[in-house]
């Protein structure tokens, strides 16, 4: 286990460790979640900050592969080298009588743009006692932006993935391109493999989270300054260059999200993914999904598309998506937003037909998180 | 004779310190305040995790 090794059996990171103050934290209350923000659906995130909790980097991630995938010690060691490099650049411009604290640092992430602790968001603070944990934070947040009526499909997609822009990251070293993806935005940028990411619009990078915060915290825009270093250590150059943003690019694969329970949205009906076995019975693809409707109520999409009891959902957004119930809602979520046209086919009685109906409003009549 | 015992377990609790700093290893800290006056004290950056058990 990536925990494991981290508080305590990898010999590499115990060593390496002694150049820090090691702190773990596992209760949430009370933590600034604004200054220390990750991924709240993952169960393990690192920062490095100087002792005035000024952020240097932060580690840690994950999609909707195994959840230790893009965890990897060598690039951990990488990160804590960089970071003891860049602390002790810092004390010396500090001898030298150089203001540390200056928000312009280039060697500091750029400080938070609020402040955010669990118990300032009312509806936690109101519905919740004991031990928070992280994607509860974020379940609360779901409920009370619904609530407040700022709720938005931008919201659902945090935490871009590099891989959206066509740039495959050596997971070794953290932040080296290993590969460009042909017709990607990455390549038409002119980035090559063994480029480093150094720079992400004003986000200093010293791992993949890193380039996963700076996209993460991106208003709308339609391209990003990119500060890469090419060629060898000693004839290495740096380049700037400005990576298009293609439509799209922040939706990820949210089935792995236990927040995904808080989204929302009133489906007004429950299902289950076909089994292989009844997906050979029924003569469907076995590598396709097929969602059986178990109960529907006159509300929400159910109500906006008609489904019925028994209907078998076979396609979303003219996709035949494959996977659990939580890959339909995922590829729901990516496809449509209020007031679009959602377009499914359901097999009913052994008939294929499609249903179309309007995507609802963000609703929920939820006020705590189970 | 009488102080045997606790010199002993004074002695033990020793080696264990030393263990740990012999092996290079820094301990965990669980708050924050403690550890940002440590690492001030120390010029050392923090190394903050966080773990969320389900």
């Amino acid at each position: 286990m990536w925990d494991g090794q981290v508080a305590r059996q990898n010999p590499d990171i115990q060593r390496k460790r002694s150049a820090f103050v090691c702190v773990r934290i596992t209760r949430m209350n009370g933590v600034d979640v604004g200054r220390f923000e990750f991924d709240l659906d993952t169960t393990w995130s690192a920062f490095f900050t100087d002792s005035r909790l000024n952020v240097y980097s932060r580690f840690g991630g994950r999609d909707a592969g195994e959840p230790e995938e893009r965890l990897s010690v060598k690039s951990l060691l990488h990160t804590m080298d960089e970071v003891l490099d860049a602390h002790q650049r810092r004390l010396a411009n500090l001898n030298q009588n150089r203001q540390l604290d200056s928000p312009h640092d280039p060697l500091i992430q750029p400080a938070p743009r609020q402040s955010l602790t669990p118990q300032q968001i009312p509806l936690l603070a109101q519905s919740h006692q004991g031990c928070v944990h992280c994607h509860q934070i974020r379940e609360y947040q779901f409920l009370q932006w619904s609530h407040d009526g700022v709720f938005s499909q931008r919201k659902l997609f945090g935490w871009p993935l590099p891989e959206a822009l066509g740039i495959k990251l050596d997971r070794d070293h953290g932040h080296r391109i290993q590969r460009v993806s042909a017709k990607s935005p990455a390549i038409k940028a002119g980035l090559r493999s063994g480029d480093v990411v150094e720079r992400v619009g004003d986000v200093p990078v010293r791992s993949e989270y890193d380039i996963r915060w700076a996209l993460h915290r991106l208003p709308k825009q339609q391209q990003v300054p990119l500060t890469v270093r090419r060629g060898l250590q000693d004839g290495a150059a740096q380049h700037r260059i400005l990576l298009p943003l293609p439509d799209g690019w922040r939706k990820t694969d949210l089935r792995w999200r236990k927040s995904l329970r808080s989204i929302p949205l009133e489906f007004g009906f429950r299902g289950y993914a076909l089994t292989r076995s009844q997906l050979d019975k029924l003569k469907l693809d076995r590598s396709r999904m097929a969602i059986r409707v178990t109960s529907v109520k006159d509300r929400g999409l159910a109500q906006a598309l008609q489904l019925h009891k028994r209907d078998i959902i076979v396609r979303v957004a003219d996709r035949a998506s494959s996977g659990p119930f939580y890959a339909f809602q995922s590829d729901l979520l990516a496809a449509y937003k209020p007031g679009d046209t959602v377009r499914i086919q359901v097999l009913r009685e052994g008939e294929l037909l499609t249903l179309s109906g309007k995507f609802p409003n963000w609703f929920t009549r939820e006020t705590a998180v189970p | 004779m009488t102080h045997r015992f606790p010199l002993l377990i004074l002695s033990l609790a020793a080696c264990g310190a030393m263990s740990d700093s012999a092996r290079g290893e820094s301990r965990w800290h669980n708050d924050l305040p403690t550890a940002q006056r440590i690492a001030k004290r120390d010029h050392k950056p923090l190394f903050v995790v966080f773990r969320c058990e389900r």
